[in-house]
């Protein structure tokens, strides 16, 4: 057979296979998460997804654990998280791909506090979720409204064979995001109609928070670089410029 | 309007279906048309032969899904056309890339095709498809029945640039896996 016929072939799948949320035109309005990647977890094919979120500063008192349950969940603390590493199974990174990033910015300096992890299990999904305060130093670029906020981290990890990846992972670029941790974060908005389905719950977004990190990098001397790649100043200043200023 | 309106129109014979059927799916319709196709022009055309086949099936058809009968119908059309347009030329755009990709599950050899079962296979394809988890079974949909470019599927789904890229890698893989499995040596 040829891929011209295979993909004919795939034009018959079952209705309600093709009509499925999330076809052309319909996803960007229902469900939009934050950064992901594929994760290494043994024994497991885990699809992993992460977003980083924060509060304003007048967040509300609530815990974590306490808005999550809310929602109906099942919630449990995990006390010694596990942050994933690089490994043979992390997606290629372009150049152009860490621009795109950058360029979409805003961008600050900051040191993480606070940090407190849960986990919530539900069928085969296994989500970890970190809350800690980025307290902002400098904003290196776009505009952020508050010195002290409040940031959420998500990672979902669907196992194929029903195995519990069995200890907390992170998206690695936002590796060792402990209190006193330092770094320069890249962060987005949020959108309003922006939902996670955890366990098949609908989360919004807005909920938690109202801007999501889209990673955590090493900045200097004009310079920006995240897993090996650098960019500078000027390759990036077509749009957002970013200027560094260490 | 609801689908079952529309349909009624098309039983009767009211030219309002068109107008209806544009109305509420012609946005849907013309975005597989642009995933397949390069131009703009031709997208619109294959729309529009879309809304002619429907009148021309509905009766003696009475879909239950609307929406997925339009798509399916502007998506063949589409690739008619994409095939037609490329059979002397060295191809191009996003096509030309999940084409390549599809590479990963097929031997490419003319003969094997013949002897299918092809109701059967597409049967076991879509088994394949259901059984997946529901995140990667977006993905592959997006990516491999509504052609959509990996760029688009990261932007609205949020996940990292490459992510994408290496879940439907891995499910490529195992559909060919799972084909050859069950005797489909494709």
């Amino acid at each position: 057979m040829k891929n011209v016929e295979l993909f004919e072939v795939l034009g018959e799948l079952d209705d309600d296979l093709v009509e499925s949320p999330g076809a052309t035109g319909e996803v960007s309005k229902t469900v939009r998460r934050g950064f992901v990647r594929w994760a290494a977890v043994a024994a497991c094919l885990c699809l992993a997804v992460a977003g980083i979120f924060f509060y304003k500063s007048e967040a509300p008192q609530k815990t974590l654990s306490e808005k999550l349950e809310g929602y109906g969940l099942s919630v449990e603390a995990v006390d010694d998280p596990i942050f994933a590493s690089s490994g043979q199974d992390r997606p290629e990174m372009t150049k152009d791909d860490l621009l795109e990033i950058l360029k979409a910015g805003p961008v600050v300096r900051g040191q993480i506090q606070n940090s407190v992890y849960v986990e919530v299990t539900s069928g085969n999904e296994h989500w970890y979720i970190a809350r800690f305060t980025l307290k902002v130093s400098e904003v290196i670029s776009g505009e952020l409204g508050a010195t002290t906020v409040e940031l959420v981290s998500a990672s979902v990890y669907i196992c194929d064979d029903n195995e519990i990846p069995g200890q907390f992972l992170i998206e690695d670029s936002f590796s060792e995001c402990r209190d006193g941790a330092e770094g320069v974060f890249v962060l987005r908005e949020i959108d309003e109609d922006t939902v996670w389905e955890i366990g098949g719950v609908k989360v919004a977004a807005r909920a938690l928070g109202d801007h999501m990190l889209k990673m955590r990098l090493d900045a200097g001397n004009g310079q920006y670089t995240y897993d090996g790649i650098t960019v500078t100043d000027s390759e990036i200043s077509d749009s957002a410029a970013i200027k560094a200023k260490s | 309007m609801e689908d079952r309106e529309i349909i009624r129109l098309y039983w009767d014979r009211d030219e309002t279906a068109i107008k209806a059927t544009s109305d509420k799916y012609g946005h849907y319709c013309r975005a597989i048309a642009r995933n397949i196709l390069l131009s703009e022009e031709d997208a619109e055309e294959c729309v529009n032969d879309t809304y002619l086949r429907a009148w021309d099936s509905i009766p003696p058809h009475r879909p239950e899904r609307l929406g997925t009968y339009l798509g399916k119908i502007t998506r063949n059309l589409s690739f008619n056309r994409y095939k037609r347009d490329n059979a002397e030329k060295s191809g191009g755009g996003e096509m030309t890339l999940i084409l390549d990709e599809l590479a990963d599950c097929v031997s490419g050899a003319d003969d094997v095709e013949k002897a299918l079962d092809r109701r059967e296979l597409s049967m076991t394809v879509s088994s394949f498809v259901r059984d997946l988890p529901e995140r990667r079974r977006r993905i592959f949909v997006r990516r491999y029945w509504y052609a959509e470019p990996v760029s688009e599927i990261t932007k609205s789904s949020g996940m990292m640039p490459g992510a994408v890229s290496k879940t439907l890698g891995r499910t490529r893989k195992q559909l060919r896996k799972f084909l050859a499995e069950r005797g489909f040596e494709i």
